[in-house]
């Protein structure tokens, strides 16, 4: 028995087939395969590639998927899915399947943030999402890599590199990022404008995790959730330890198969 | 697209294309013409909104036409008293509203830019303010605003008056925090020597017999409302396209008016036949009624809505009612104030604004929602957080806390409630289907 | 232009002891709005401290909307930490942001014994007497958490006090304006700030000391305000509302910017117009009551230079004008933090009138404690490239 979960969001697609023992959805599954791949100009396209590659890799057929639930920005006109699940209750699920008790998800996506606050049992109680600016997504600190000229993986090491910042003043992406360059063009030590940089977005976060109140266990999702920066920064001002899923960008699917029926 | 919304449409567009006072004034005296209106009230589905929106149109032409003095009024003044005066009351806030149902909003707005009005300045006020650049609002002789909530509308009916070159005729009810004898006092001697001084510049006297008259229809609006409002604690299924969100008039320009209890009654009347409807067919299902009932009655999750709602075209009611959700009430329906007494009109107006739940510390716009989720019900609390509204949204925080407290969810739904390009129609629809998810897990 | 070489520059020395506030006894109050009467607090026995809200933004961003006052959200957070070790703080109903941070004080730090002022947005007889009242509600509650009650002596010197605090800061202003090179941007607004938050006795002395000083000073010095009024720089005026922003003023400097007159909530706004009538009052002793002085503390804060909150901004424009007229202005810098509704629309009118009168006028948002030096600074040297 295989369920899918498929997450169409803005930069990303990721699709998770889970073979399941039975149909209750607070049962263990196991991850049978995922795929994520850019969504590009449809994402209709994007969600059947992602679920055909998906079945590919796992040699499963598309007809022994029984339930396929859409989720993610995009998961309103799928039509080969069975349901639409809100990325709220799908990340909600989806961390259950790494950790136990989660009662914090903060998940940093491409376009949007938000933090989830959960039961400990896998459902939703509360969430905010950040508002319809990207400063405290993960595209702000694409956009700022390449301002500085430096791949975005490296932020992690850098970071540890020193413990002085200049402030970013700027909340808004774009001025962020002209900000940026005429901080590089003054001669500030680009590792300086970094931690600056890491605590602009964290700081973003962590207003929305005040907003909703903090309880731990915590947990971080989405692929910003890989750059060790952030999370170090993150644990640093929130004075928390935070769980990172093996693969933090997959959660989304995961908790989309998890929740299909 | 049915007939009405057809001709709907096409004044809108006719609107759009020619954007100027005159034009307004022409289609407003030809829409509101009889046999014009009463036709065109019938083009809604619900009586409810026939009755709103005769009352609407005959209104803003009667301060079109230019044969009356009007004055432009903010929201939470007592209109009784404008009315009283002899002043057609004109709301740049409500009309606000408008531009973005016309859509001619972006025009509005981005007039306002021009002026240098801050574009973090809250859309209501930003597009009244374009618009009256424009020179697409009635010329006025009298504006009258207060303190009450909010700051932008004193600031920017000012500057209208300035541009008017009638500064002398700008008043600010300036509206003292707590609600204590003192501060009665003090208010109800403005609202006294405001009605004095614009009666002398009018070249008459206060006529009390007036006052009492617009006391007694404002109380006798008062008494429907507060009738409609209990029907409305078990009402689940409304009349097509009804939307509590849109009687904001009768609270507001048509207060102390036949028209307001005109409006009033005749929702009243349509709500009870929904509720009789609702009782006989939750009884028996095969009832011969003619409403169809989509939803199951027993799961239908009830919201309470704080704030306003968007006026451009939008689908969140729907996404609403295709969860199983229903607006059962509104902070904007609330009867919050006690009776008038037609012999002190000024004390009993300034009590009733002094009544007002968002006067003053959050606590009593707190205890006023605590008393709403009690009396009807409620599974969850949206607040629509209108981009750059400083005194509703910097309460969101304490709201979500206390009904936390109590049990109740809150979603802070970001938007605008007139720049559609302020909000995103994605977004807005993933909070909606969320919070819907947490509230139906909630309950199960 | 060149330094006088005795520079009284480096102004904590001469303000040593107003740094020195641990001696201070007694305990402390903080307010927020000019419109809070400090000689009603200082009366009550406690120093009244401004909240000044320096602190950077962290926890309290998760109370407030994004877009709402930085400066309410910094208090917050200075609120938040107990930065001034307050004992109560006195809010007024100032503004649409001020209600809110009242609120989120009320409910989040029940533990600090808080006060909302109700300030009429008009000045009329009847908005006095209003005002006068809850002035006495304010007496009441300061009384009562020394658990005793404002003494009409006590008031009377305290009213005497701050008025001598005023005129020393007016005198302070007038070298500003005048020898820009004694007095520079930094001082002015470092003393002002001072002025603010230090033990008030002390501070008055260090003050008088200082100003003693700059008069001996500049009394060898010709005049150079008049050969400042015609040629270059231009002299500027800065209408706003709480800047208090070191780093700016710095870069005033460095662009050699003459500021020749400044409206804002941390500058002429707080220290221009005395409490009145005090003479009047003392040929009246007899029947003069705590009411009275009340009458009079009331009638100067309606009447002092105007926060763009007041209801009538034709008055606050004729300020402005005067203001220009007097200093010989040239050009304005209208410079709002951010998402200050009250100040923001005073811009319409203001540019409207300035450019009907020739002056030029820039418009410069700002984040409190949080700016883009180098973008601010490009725009006010572009402005004045352009004067």
């Amino acid at each position: 028995m295989y369920t899918c979960g498929v997450d169409v969001g803005s930069v990303s697609t990721e699709a998770v087939i889970l073979c399941r023992d039975n149909k209750d959805s607070n049962a263990k599954g196991r991850i049978v395969s995922y795929v994520i791949i850019p969504t590009g100009a449809s994402s209709k396209d994007a969600a059947l590639k992602a679920f055909e590659e998906a079945c590919m890799k796992a040699s499963v057929s598309k007809e022994d998927v029984y339930s396929i639930v859409a989720t993610g920005y995009g998961r309103i006109n799928i039509p080969f899915a069975n349901k639409n699940i809100t990325e709220i209750s799908c990340h909600a699920r989806g961390v259950l399947n790494y950790f136990s008790g989660i009662k914090t998800v903060i998940d940093i996506g491409g376009q949007d943030s938000k933090v989830i606050k959960l039961d400990g049992f896998g459902s939703p109680v509360d969430f905010l999402m950040n508002d319809k600016c990207a400063a405290g997504t993960g595209r702000f600190l694409e956009v700022m890599a390449r301002a500085l000229e430096i791949k975005l993986e490296h932020f992690g090491e850098i970071f540890t590199k020193t413990n002085e910042k200049v402030d970013i003043s700027s909340t808004c992406t774009v001025f962020a990022e002209s900000e940026v360059v005429s901080l590089i063009g003054q001669g500030i030590d680009k590792n300086k404008i970094i931690r600056g940089l890491v605590y602009s977005i964290v700081n973003k976060v962590i207003s929305m995790v005040e907003r909703i109140g903090l309880e731990e266990p915590v947990c971080m999702t989405g692929g910003v959730a890989k750059n060790l920066a952030v999370v170090k920064a993150l644990e640093e001002k929130l004075g928390v330890k935070i769980n990172i899923p093996e693969e933090p960008e997959i959660t989304g699917a995961l908790g989309a198969a998890y929740l299909a029926k | 697209m049915g007939f009405a919304e057809n001709i709907r449409e096409t004044l809108k567009i006719k609107i759009q294309k020619n954007l100027n006072r005159d034009y307004i004034e022409k289609i407003l005296g030809i829409v509101g013409s009889w046999p014009v209106l009463p036709v065109y009230g019938m083009t809604f589905a619900s009586k409810s909104d026939k009755y709103l929106n005769i009352a609407t149109i005959k209104n803003i032409k009667k301060a079109y036409c230019q044969k009356y003095p009007v004055a432009y009024g903010s929201l939470f003044l007592p209109y009784e008293l404008l009315h009283s005066l002899d002043l057609v009351p004109f709301l740049p806030e409500v009309m606000a509203g408008f531009t973005a149902g016309i859509g001619i909003a972006d025009k509005t707005l981005k007039e306002a830019s021009a002026r240098w009005y801050t574009p973090d300045l809250c859309t209501f006020h930003r597009s009244a303010s374009g618009a009256v650049e424009l020179n697409l609002f009635p010329l006025p002789q009298f504006l009258i605003c207060s303190s009450l909530a909010c700051d932008a509308a004193q600031k920017t009916f000012y500057i209208d008056a300035k541009k008017y070159n009638i500064e002398d005729n700008f008043y600010l009810i300036d509206v003292p925090y707590n609600k204590t004898a003192d501060s009665i006092k003090y208010l109800a001697s403005q609202l006294e020597d405001i009605s004095t001084n614009i009666s002398k510049k009018m070249g008459k006297q206060v006529d009390m017999d007036k006052f009492k008259n617009t006391i007694r229809l404002s109380n006798e609006f008062r008494y429907w409302a507060l009738k409609v409002n209990d029907i409305r604690k078990e009402l689940l299924i409304y009349p097509k396209n009804f939307n509590g969100l849109s009687f904001i008039l009768p609270f507001h320009g048509l207060a102390g008016t036949k028209d307001a209890v005109v409006v009033y009654k005749n929702i009243y009347f349509e709500l009870k036949d929904f509720l009789e409807k609702q009782k006989g067919s939750s009884g028996n299902k095969k009832s011969g009624s003619n409403i169809k009932i989509k939803q199951d009655i027993g799961k239908t999750k009830r919201i309470l809505w704080l704030h306003l709602k968007p006026y451009y075209k939008n689908n969140i009611f729907e996404i609403l009612e295709n969860n199983n959700c229903r607006v059962v009430f509104e902070e904007i329906s609330q009867v919050y104030w006690p009776e008038l007494d037609g012999e002190k009109p000024f004390e009993s107006l300034a009590l009733k604004m002094l009544s007002h739940p968002l006067n003053g510390s959050v606590e009593n716009r707190m205890a006023a929602i605590l008393e709403m989720v009690r009396s009807y019900r409620i599974d969850g609390v949206i607040l629509f957080a209108h981009w750059g509204c400083r005194h509703s949204n910097g309460s969101a925080r304490i709201i979500k806390d206390t009904l936390r407290n109590n049990n109740v969810s809150t979603l802070i739904l970001d938007g605008d409630c007139l720049d559609k390009n302020n909000s995103s129609e994605g977004q807005i629809l993933t909070r909606i289907q969320g919070f819907m998810e947490i509230i139906n897990s909630e309950q199960s | 232009m060149t330094e006088p070489e005795n520079r009284l520059r480096n102004i904590s020395n001469h303000f040593s002891n107003s740094f020195k506030t641990t001696k201070d006894e007694r305990l402390r109050v903080g307010w927020l709005c000019t419109y809070t009467p400090e000689e009603i607090i200082l009366s009550a026995g406690f120093t009244p401290i401004r909240i000044l809200g320096e602190d950077r933004v962290d926890k309290a961003e998760g109370y407030f909307p994004t877009n709402f006052c930085p400066y309410l959200k910094s208090s917050w957070e200075s609120i938040l930490n107990d930065i001034s070790k307050l004992s109560a703080i006195v809010f007024a109903n100032s503004c649409d942001g001020m209600r809110r941070l009242y609120d989120i004080c009320k409910n989040y730090k029940p533990q600090t014994p808080s006060f909302m002022l109700d300030v009429p947005r008009i000045n009329t007889d009847a908005s006095l007497k209003h005002f006068s009242n809850n002035l006495f509600e304010l007496a009441g509650f300061l009384g009562e958490l020394q658990k005793s009650k404002i003494e009409f002596d006590f008031l009377k010197k305290s009213i005497e006090f701050v008025n001598k605090k005023r005129t020393l800061l007016k005198k302070l202003n007038h070298y500003y304006s005048q020898f820009n090179c004694l007095v520079d941007n930094s001082d002015y607004f470092d003393i002002l700030k001072l002025s603010m938050i230090s033990e008030p006795e002390i501070f008055v002395q260090d003050l008088h000391t200082y100003l003693e000083k700059i008069a001996e000073e500049s009394a060898t010095l010709e005049i150079v305000g008049d050969s400042e009024n015609d040629g270059f720089p231009p002299r500027i005026m800065i209408i706003g509302n709480f800047i208090n922003e070191s780093k700016l003023w710095k870069s005033f400097k460095e662009l050699n910017c003459k500021i020749g007159a400044t409206d804002l909530c941390n500058s002429s706004r707080y220290y221009e117009g005395l409490v009145e009538d005090m003479e009047d009052m003392e040929n009246a002793s007899k029947n003069s009551t705590i009411e009275s002085l009340l009458g009079a503390i009331a009638a100067r804060y309606l009447n002092k230079p105007q926060c763009m909150r007041m209801a009538n901004l034709g008055i606050k424009l004729k300020e402005v004008k005067e203001n220009i007229i007097n200093n010989n202005i040239k050009g304005v810098i209208f410079f709002s933090m951010k998402f200050c509704d009250n100040t923001l629309l005073f811009y319409p009118l203001l540019r409207q009138h300035l450019s009907e009168t020739g002056v030029q006028s820039l418009f410069l948002e700002i984040e409190h404690n949080n700016f883009s030096e180098g973008q601010i600074k490009t725009r006010i040297q572009a402005f004045l490239e352009i004067l």
